[in-house]
């Protein structure tokens, strides 16, 4: 009796230790739809550079091809990461920031692709907070009329005129509550003749009140190869550039500050699996991103993907070089039926 | 006769334990638990390096093999100049189909001091609405020192550590101080 019930066990044990490790195929990790991670840095801020601390840092990027003039190096003075009002860099320490909000934090989770145009597959997500509402843009529309190729019949319908609104209150928290970043570097190119390391060019760019709710990584593998799409979404209420003589930050070397206000930033890359976005390395060692054609696809999907696909909307509320401003400037409804983008050497 | 008393003392001592055993495996309840003091988390101070004098795997000087320590012939790698040789450090490649994405000769350390990590439980979240969670709490140290910390990003058409990467993106090297601060906070959450 013990015998049998010692043979059951064994038998039922080893049954349960090999159903366990049967693989989980795609179909049946789709299902998959599980808790994901949250992540809040709360009063953060961080600086780093050659000039924090006792000024002795070296904080170098290098082997930057720079066309024909050779080797490029930046060297970075200061980065940093604060709160409102940080000065460009002189208010971070004790000027933290919250990124993320327990109520909205970032989060890694692992879902089923279902829901998002892949079908039948797990997927990886890597998002920034989700926001309270839609767009920050809307746009007035008009009913218009044009020929899109030659010698083609024109076509109608409804075409972005304008920017209607600007509607932050979709966002979490308020310009306030986000971040401020930016980035100082002296700039030195090797080998122009009559300069040296020793002449190079100040360089920096500051952001103020990022953020970027709504943005988010989806990634899921097919065939041994990492597929994505991608939301992108970012505003700004200031970017600033400016160029100094070597060394120097501010006063008279410095040139005029080139200022975007309200940069606004709201774009899909990529339409489920129909449109995956790849990014792969060439047999010649160059790096490759694809966002995939959709051409081939039926009639329903043009209709879909033209009315409802993935688009890009940029507004920047206005630019200005000094003290002369140049006003408004949008881009509005772009589609990407196809992109490739790699890198050469030069 | 000894042997039977050495049964029966080992009996008793048994007997003995065993409850005592018992009761230790007994499971701890959430109040139980929640009674515990020194649960200050930990407070951590720390410095990492890695192949800070070039891996063990590679040898940068020309001419003759140098060892491992298994025996080994070191493979020759150099990562510095030709008329500067330097072994290599820390290589990861990602295959991302053909290519690789490649994270290559990573040296350096870091030095810290003050990290803490502990567990906090928060009641309600910056609106006022019920949170009710644990949450694992990170506390950055204030200041991190980067020592002469390199890496170079490149791409390349083999993942192999015998292969120079192919083509470089940048490198990076760190030397000096990092300042922060704040906390990292991680719960789990319910993805809609």
């Amino acid at each position: 009796m013990l015998k049998q019930i010692l043979s059951a066990l064994c038998t039922s044990v080893f049954c349960g230790c090999l159903f366990a490790m049967t693989p989980l195929n795609d179909e049946e990790l789709g299902n998959v739809d599980g808790a994901g991670l949250g992540m809040v840095l709360e009063d953060f801020a961080f600086e780093s550079g050659s000039a924090v601390g006792d000024g002795s840092g070296i904080f170098e990027i290098g082997d930057i091809r720079s066309g024909d003039e050779g080797q490029a190096v930046l060297r970075v003075s200061r980065y940093y990461i604060a709160g409102d009002g940080s000065n460009k860099g002189a208010n971070v320490m004790g000027n933290g920031v919250s990124i993320g909000q327990l109520s909205a934090p970032y989060t890694i989770s692992v879902m089923d692709g279902d829901d998002f145009g892949i079908a039948n597959k797990a997927m990886l997500r890597i998002a920034a907070p989700v926001r309270k509402g839609g767009n920050i843009l809307s746009f007035n529309t008009e009913t218009r009329s044009e020929r899109r190729f030659p010698n083609q019949p024109p076509s109608s319908g409804q075409r972005v005129d304008s920017v209607a609104g600007i509607d932050l209150s979709t966002l979490n928290g308020e310009i306030a509550d986000w971040i401020d970043l930016g980035l100082t570097f002296d700039l030195a190119i090797n080998n122009i003749p009559g300069q040296s390391f020793d002449v190079p060019q100040s360089l920096q760019g500051h952001v103020e009140g990022l953020n970027i709710d709504g943005t988010q990584w989806r990634l899921w593998g097919d065939n041994n190869q990492v597929l994505a799409n991608l939301d992108l979404n970012i505003y700004a209420s200031s970017i600033v550039f400016q160029a100094c003589a070597g060394g120097q930050v501010s006063g008279p070397s410095c040139g005029q500050t080139v200022q975007y206000s309200d940069y606004i930033l709201e774009g899909q890359l990529g339409y489920g699996d129909d449109q995956p976005v790849k990014l792969t390395v060439l047999n010649n060692g160059q790096l490759q991103m694809e966002v995939g054609s959709i051409a081939g696809k039926s009639r329903a999907f043009y209709d879909e993907y033209y009315s409802s696909g993935p688009r890009v909307d940029i507004h920047i509320g206005d630019i200005s070089v000094g003290n002369q401003r140049f006003g408004s400037s949008t881009i509005a409804n772009l589609q990407i039926q196809y992109l490739n983008v790699r890198t050469r050497d030069l | 006769m000894a042997i039977l008393t050495g049964f029966r003392s080992m009996f008793v001592a048994s007997c003995l334990f065993m409850p005592s055993l018992l009761l230790a495996l007994e499971p701890l309840t959430n109040d139980d638990l929640d009674a515990v003091h020194g649960q200050g988390g930990v407070y951590l101070t720390g410095e990492f390096t890695i192949n800070k004098d070039g891996g063990p795997l590679w040898y940068a000087e020309p001419g003759p093999g140098q060892f491992d320590d298994f025996g080994g012939a070191k493979q020759q790698r150099n990562c510095g100049s030709s008329a500067n040789p330097k072994e290599c450090g820390l290589r990861v490649a990602y295959q991302l189909n053909e290519g690789w994405l490649v994270l290559d000769d990573v040296t350096g350390g870091f030095a810290f001091e003050g990290l803490t990590l502990r567990t906090s439980y928060i009641a309600t979240d910056e609106k006022g609405d019920a949170f009710d969670k644990e949450v694992v709490e990170i506390g950055l140290p204030k200041q991190v020192r980067s020592n002469e910390f390199r890496y170079t990003l490149a791409t390349s058409s083999s993942g192999t550590w015998v292969n120079n990467a192919d083509s470089r993106i940048l490198s990076v090297r760190q030397d000096g101080t990092i300042n922060m601060q704040g906390n990292l906070l991680l719960f789990p959450v319910e993805v809609p």
